[in-house]
Parts: structure tokens; sequence; C-alpha cells
């Protein structure tokens, strides 16, 4: 899977990819490429020693948990009793002091409020822009996948995989949720309506205004 | 005090020194269905337990299940079930979950239904379940009579029950009828919501004022544009 991971980055740039079919909990984390992970299977430890193995003083260690939104009382915690967000917000701590240039995120924004997502998006973000790193976000919600990109690459068979940037070509669906604004156009158009083709819900609104008239 | 089901009050959730909620008052009507909403890390589990301490009731955790159950792939559910339970099973299963993704889990989550508990706690389906799926789940649990509390991170979830409470620093930021809760747009974000996809465009719209009510479904909201203007 390593490999396949190579062929979906673009450098200094976020991918987007959605159905992705491979296990990366055994990917282990270096300089050049880490990985945030949902499970954790190894989790006899406190917080505060997950950072031991690196060489970063305290006061930048809670620099980052505040830039991640977490407690600096969280490096009191046992690993083990965490929230899957609150384990993946300390993984993204620990690769920033790590200064890793290419983070894969496996299905982070899932488990998000929308406020969160919004933050967390516009920081990694600022990542690209500003650290020049590359960064790979897995994610299967397409509700939120159409609020953040106009492309994407979404695996279909096995490890195949295609890059999207229509998401009206109806062969999407066989493999993942249509969004709730493209499911609704293509509704309305059923209907007899002429709704335009948008993605995002500010612009599918404008739509439907105009359509709606 | 009639029909009261669960009761707490002035209850205080700490976990490790940590304090998750302050001063909670829960009163659950039987038959009813809530929904308890809240980020990440709130305590909407730690609260689920507490409930389970007070009340005999059938519990199941999404998240851990479906973690348990991945692992033992080789645990065939169908085995287990005798014939007649197994078409009984089947058909349900057809009728209510489009696909066979995880389907150890579905018919496992149906074993449990079937007992016709009176209360169910259940926490975030959503690792388990399509929200298509969750949808057809929990109105069959309600022609069943089920009381239901249901925890989630997900605003598009809380449209499956009747009540909705949201959960924000220690304690109940809003609750009440879920519409009622979700038309609070501004609140709701304020708290880090953005609300369900028809709720929120049906609001746009009347702003627009091309739509004078809230639709639900693509189907109300294209006959209330096209057709009762």
């Amino acid at each position: 899977m390593a490999l396949k991971m190579s062929k979906l980055l673009k450098k200094n740039k976020i991918s987007v990819v959605v159905n992705f079919p491979g296990d990366l909990s055994n990917m282990k984390n270096s300089e050049t490429s880490g990985y945030i992970l949902k499970k954790n299977n190894n989790n006899d430890f406190n917080c505060l020693e997950y950072f031991k193995t690196l060489d970063v003083s305290l006061a930048k260690i809670k620099k980052v948990l505040k830039l991640v939104q977490l407690d600096e009382k969280i490096l009191e915690e046992k690993v083990e009793f965490l929230t899957t967000v609150e384990w993946q917000k300390m993984q993204l701590c620990y690769l920033l002091l790590l200064k890793t240039q290419i983070i894969i995120i496996d299905r982070f924004f899932e488990s998000l409020i929308y406020s969160e997502q919004q933050y967390f998006w516009r920081l990694l973000r600022n990542l690209v822009e500003k650290q020049d790193k590359s960064i790979i976000v897995l994610e299967d919600d397409m509700n939120f996948v159409s609020e953040i990109t106009k492309d994407f690459i979404l695996f279909t068979e096995g490890e195949n995989f295609r890059f999207v940037d229509n998401f009206y070509d109806d062969s999407l669906y066989k493999y993942v949720k249509m969004p709730w604004t493209v499911e609704l156009v293509k509704y309305l158009e059923k209907c007899g309506h002429q709704i335009d083709h948008e993605i995002t819900f500010s612009e599918t609104l404008k739509a439907v205004y105009r359509g709606g008239k | 005090m009639e029909n009261i089901y669960l009761q707490c009050d002035d209850l205080t959730i700490k976990k490790n020194n940590r304090i998750f909620l302050n001063s909670f008052d829960f009163k659950l009507k039987k038959g009813r269905s809530v929904c308890i909403l809240g980020e990440s890390g709130c305590g909407k589990s730690l609260l689920l337990k507490e409930f389970c301490k007070k009340r005999k009731c059938i519990t199941i955790n999404g998240k851990f299940e479906s973690y348990f159950l991945d692992k033992s792939k080789d645990t065939d559910w169908k085995k287990e079930l005798n014939y007649n339970e197994n078409k009984k099973y089947q058909k349900l299963l057809k009728s209510l979950f489009k696909n066979e993704k995880k389907i150890d889990y579905k018919i496992a989550l149906m074993k449990k239904v079937l007992t016709k508990p009176e209360f169910m706690i259940i926490d975030d389906l959503s690792s388990i379940l399509t929200s298509d799926e969750q949808g057809k789940l929990f109105s069959f649990l309600k022609k069943l009579d089920i009381t239901i509390i249901y925890a989630t991170n997900k605003i598009e979830d809380t449209l499956n029950f009747e009540y909705t409470m949201v959960i924000k620093n220690q304690m109940v930021a809003i609750e009440g009828s879920t519409l009622a809760v979700m038309k609070e747009e501004k609140l709701m974000k304020l708290l880090g919501y953005s609300i369900p996809f028809y709720i929120n465009l049906s609001l746009q719209l009347k702003l627009y004022g091309i739509l004078n009510h809230i639709c639900l479904t693509k189907e109300e909201l294209e006959k209330c544009i096209w057709h009762l203007k």
C-alpha cells in the first residue's frame, strides 16, 4: 500500500481520497511521512510519554496542543482513555513536532462537528501553504468532500482508483453515497426543472433559488 | 410522576479528575426517543453508562461492537441461529438494511432488538450503518414502542428522534423537540453545528421568499417550491 500512497500524493497540496480500501494500522511514522490513524492497539502509556521519543521541550508540546485544540491537562491522561478524535489530534501534534513532510490522515473529519471540521481544514491548508507540507486526507463523507474540494481520488474496485472532477457522474455512486446537494439537483432535474450543477451548499442554494423563482 | 422512565437530578459526570457534565437534570418518559448530541469527548458515552446503572436496558455501542466484530471475522452468526430464527432475521435484515456490509454486526444488532426490550441505550451507530439504514432502524424501533436514548456527534442523526439535547461545555446548551432545536439556527451555529441539510436549505429559501415552511425531504421541497406557490 506504500507504493499506492505515493501515487496519490500531490506535492505541497492536499489530496482528498475517497473509499480508500487499505489498512494503515501498521504504518510507522518518520520525518518523511506520518500517519494519523483511528485505532490504537498499543495504548498502555500516558500522553506525555507519547512525546518522549521526540527531543522537544514541554513548552513546545503545550503550544502544539493548543494549536490542535487540546487542553494541556490531557498530558496526564492515559492514551487508552482518549476518544478517537483526541487520539487523532495527539497524533497530529506528534507529527507537527516531528516536522513530518507528508501527512496521511485516515477518516479524521467524520468524527468532528462542523466548526471543528472548518478549523482543521484551515489548519491543514496553512500547513501546506506555509510549511510546504503535502497531505493526503482519506475521507468517505461525500457531504464534507463536496464542501472542501472540486476534485478527488476515488478508489473503485480493490486498489484501482481514478481522478474525479465531476460530482454529477452517476458511476461514482456505485462506490460512495451521493452528497445531499447532488442528490437534490438530480431529483429536481428528474422532475423536469432546470437547475445548475453546483456542488457546495451555498452554490446549490442559489441554483435552487434561480430555478424556483 | 407517571410515565417517568428514567430520571437524574443534579448529576455530575467525572472521570480521571476531568469533569464532563455538571448539574445535569434529565427526565425520560416511556416510549420517548431522545438524541444526545455533542462533540467527541464531551462525555456522551459516560452519560450513557450512568443511565445504564440506573435502569435495566439493552445497550449497543456502535464503535466498540464494530471493532470487536471486525476482529472476529471467523464468527458466523448465521450458524448460531436455528432455521426459523434465521428466516425471521434474514427477512427483517433485508427490509432494514440495503447492503451486506458489516452484516455480522447487523445480525447481532437485530438479535438484540428482537428480544423486544422496553428500553435501549445506543451509542453512535454511524460506523456500522449508513444514515438511511439508521433511519429505517429507528422507525422500526419506534413501531415496537421501545424507549431509546441515542448519542451521536452527527447532527443529521437527530432527525430520527423526537427530542434532542445538545451538550456543550459540561452542560445542556439547548433541548427540546428536534425540529424546534434545529430551527435555532444561530444558536446551533454558535455551538459549532451546521443544521441538517434540508432544514438549512428551507430556512435560507424562506429568507429568499420562495418557501414558507420547513421541508424535510427533496420531494416535499420540490412540491412546496414548484406546486404550492
